[in-house]
């Protein structure tokens, strides 16, 4: 074929792909052979990275569980606040910051601790409490282990107006008057990534078993650990320097993270302590996402966290469910790079679909490689700084601008949203008679997706 | 709003923009307006459908299985032309996000149109992945992805993105092709052809009566014989009669021609096809004007996307 009428064909047919939206989202293709037969979603050289790298933060994790486990028995914490108050049940809940020992050298940490009511079984007057409670174990047991990570993301009723029309482009949509289909979703979205056998394995897991989170039991038995990519729905972060209904700061902290399970995280107790008939749980260390961005802070940014959700349900078959996040305390807040003569590159590129960079070679290379041309300021702790050292102290002492502040506000968040994520799964626990009869449970429950 | 979303949206009003003139004259019922016009229409729709609500929201998590069947369900609903090219992006977006296989419960209607976008979705990882091995997992996941009966109208896709989108790798796709098999060969030209009806030079040169098909057969191999050229006149004569199904006065100079000076078998069998695909994706019969009547293969839905020598899946009425 006539190459220069080829060369327009390709250039302007892959300038229409990509700007119609027609190319795959970005991470969700690519074409690497593995040892299943599914496209992983990230690219290969991502999901080298993040594999290479899981290792390393089940080890933190490790360290972090432990040192929760030794401080909590003792109660003492170098700095311990209240973060939630509930008005109607009898909810604990505080946050700390501490150090532990991670990886042979202390740590900053923060985190929370907060212990909800879940449920309790109802029984009539003369029938059996002891054994509507040993009932409630089991379902429990199973419903935790099995079932809680492919049910834990619900969404609230959507009201909408049925007038479908193909979406607009982005320069038309402010006009448009077509209702956007925005749907509330909360808790979490578990998809189980990668896993390790515990003959040394790993693998990817199929497409279609993404959301059928594994039994948590197989981490004793099959699995080493398993990587799983969670949607934290609804994580909006925000602070009000200039306080009240002023002007905010939002901190577009990333919705997905990367965890690893492995069995030092999974709770199967029978009868672990006096009036507790079992104890049964998950937890898992966060794995810090492996292509960096502008957020230094939040899920997926975090040098070493770990969460447990545990439900413990006592001898009456009153069902609790203490949670625990553990996290280091990040030293900074947003990666801003201040690069002038790349933006003005990129600018240019954009302005000329590539051709500028393509026309320069090897000098816009050079360009982006001059030393001292780009450097890096984190604008939310320079203004913290900044602030105070002109107020002479006022900022921090009478107006909270400090980072403490900032990081309670971040475990507040926290705490909210996982009260809301395990509120919100109590419905679905409910809504199935018999979680132990596998054969009539719902399609969603045992596949974990839903519309 | 990201760079991205400004680019797609300066790109949407310089696409209007081209359109402008094309509608105004297709309004006018000028026949090569007409034809552009409807190609800009097919295009249009299948870039952009979308599924319902529940991506946009997390990155990975997308639309449950049942959200978008119900999509399907109320795309189909629309009108007829609307709804193929929707479906099919719809398809194309499904396999674009790497759900997996299509959807069992995927309405009989909505079968061909949403595997051939999902096909395309396959077919442009492959190619541009290139090498021997994309296309080997591309030709696996056609087979295991595919409702049974239908991978054909998955493999086929695979001469769309190499003709469009990266004509230099179009001969190593071809030997791969060629090597797999007389209906991997005769799928791929097939699509080869199709994909050139909707490449960016032929569609703006002033639609399909200049005919630029001299340059795309020119790339056909000797050794991959006539039934490439065959199956790629059957592909391209397909999507002009897909595309203007409902404009027989636009398309039908444009086929017969095809006919007198290319070969009539494989011209009329492609067109003949492509009536078949749309009277089975939407159950109505094609409009009037076409001058042939197709016959539909059952459930060799093969025979809809290749031409076989000697093969003659029309009547005059």
């Amino acid at each position: 074929m006539t190459s220069w009428l080829d060369g327009i064909d390709a250039f302007v047919g892959r300038v229409l792909h990509e700007a119609s939206g027609l190319a795959s989202p970005a991470g969700t293709l690519s074409d690497s052979a593995g040892g299943k037969d599914v496209p992983p979603p990230l690219t290969p050289a991502t999901e080298r990275t993040l594999l290479a790298s899981v290792e390393t933060y089940l080890g933190r994790g490790r360290d972090l569980l432990r040192w929760w486990r030794e401080t909590r028995a003792t109660r003492r914490f170098e700095r311990r606040f209240e973060i939630g108050r509930t008005f109607d049940e009898p909810e604990v809940g505080f946050g700390y910051f501490d150090h532990a020992e991670v990886a042979g050298a202390p740590m900053p940490v923060m985190g929370n601790f907060q212990s909800m009511f879940y449920d309790r079984p109802k029984t009539p007057a003369g029938g059996s409490a002891i054994g509507s409670a040993e009932w409630m174990r089991e379902q429990m047991r199973i419903f935790a282990l099995r079932y809680f990570m492919r049910v834990s993301d619900f969404r609230d009723p959507e009201g909408f107006v049925d007038t479908w029309r193909p979406p607009t482009s982005g320069l038309f949509e402010p006009l448009s008057w077509c209702p956007r289909s925005d749907v509330a979703q909360r808790g979490f979205g578990f998809q189980q990534l990668y896993y390790k056998r515990r003959d040394g394995e790993i693998g990817r897991f199929r497409d279609e078993e993404r959301f059928a989170i594994v039994d948590l039991r197989e981490l004793s038995e099959t699995y080493e650990w398993i990587v799983v990519k969670v949607c934290i729905f609804d994580f909006d972060f925000s602070a009000a320097p200039f306080g009240g209904d002023r002007p905010r700061l939002v901190l577009p902290l990333a919705e997905d993270s990367y965890l690893v399970l492995s069995r030092d995280f999974v709770v199967d107790e029978i009868r672990p302590a006096p009036g507790i008939l079992g104890r049964f749980g998950l937890g898992y260390a966060f794995v810090k996402n492996p292509t960096s961005g502008l957020m230094s802070y939040g899920p997926g940014e975090f040098d070493a966290a770990i969460e447990t959700i545990t439900f413990e349900v006592a001898e009456d078959g009153t069902v609790r469910v203490p949670m625990v996040f553990v996290a280091n305390r990040p030293e900074r807040i947003v990666n801003l790079r201040v690069d002038p003569l790349g933006w003005g590159l990129r600018l240019a590129d954009l302005a000329s679909l590539g051709a500028f960079s393509a026309v320069l070679g090897p000098m816009a290379e050079a360009v982006r490689s001059i030393p001292g041309a780009s450097f890096e300021i984190d604008p939310v702790l320079t203004y913290i700084t900044v602030t105070d050292r002109l107020s002479g102290g006022l900022t921090s002492d009478a107006l909270c601008v400090t980072r403490d502040q900032l990081d309670k506000e971040f475990l507040v968040k926290h705490y909210m949203q996982h009260y809301q994520a395990i509120g919100g799964s109590l419905a679905v626990w409910r809504s199935v008679g018999d979680w132990l009869d596998e054969a009539r449970l719902p399609e969603w429950a045992r596949r974990g997706k839903r519309s | 709003m990201t760079a991205r979303a400004a680019l797609a949206g300066l790109f949407g009003a310089s696409l209007a923009a081209v359109r402008l003139p094309f509608e105004l004259l297709a309004s006018a019922g000028v026949r090569p307006a007409v034809e552009t016009s409807n190609r800009f229409e097919a295009f249009g729709r299948f870039a952009a459908a979308r599924p319902s609500g529940g991506a946009a929201h997390c990155r990975g998590c997308p639309p449950g299985e049942e959200g978008w069947l119900a999509r399907v369900a109320e795309v189909s609903r629309r009108p007829s032309y609307e709804a193929i090219w929707t479906v099919e992006g719809l398809g194309h977006r499904w396999g674009a996000e790497d759900h997996g296989p299509v959807p069992a419960a995927l309405p009989e209607r909505a079968r061909i149109p949403f595997h051939t976008g999902f096909g395309l979705a396959l077919a442009t990882r492959a190619v541009e992945a290139a090498g021997r091995g994309a296309l080997e997992r591309f030709a696996a996941r056609a087979r295991s992805l595919a409702l049974p009966g239908y991978d054909a109208a998955v493999r086929e896709a695979l001469g769309v993105p190499a003709r469009v989108l990266h004509p230099a790798r179009m001969a190593a796709v071809a030997a791969w092709a060629d090597e797999s098999g007389e209906d991997d060969a005769a799928l791929y030209w097939h699509g080869v052809g199709r994909g050139h009806y909707f490449a960016p030079t032929t569609m703006l040169a002033a639609g399909a009566a200049s005919d630029p098909l001299d340059r795309v057969l020119a790339a056909v191999p000797a050794r991959s014989g006539e039934a490439a050229r065959d199956n790629l006149l059957a592909g391209y004569a397909w999507a002009v009669t897909l595309v203007n199904v409902r404009d027989p006065g636009a398309a039908l100079p444009i086929v017969e021609r095809l006919a007198r000076e290319r070969g009539g078998a494989p011209v009329r069998a492609g067109a003949a096809a492509a009536l078949a695909v749309w009277r089975r994706a939407t159950g109505e019969p094609p409009p009037n004007g076409w001058g042939m009547l197709a016959d539909d293969p059952g459930g060799d839905v093969l025979a809809l996307f290749r031409f076989r020598p000697g093969a003659r899946p029309w009547r005059v009425p």
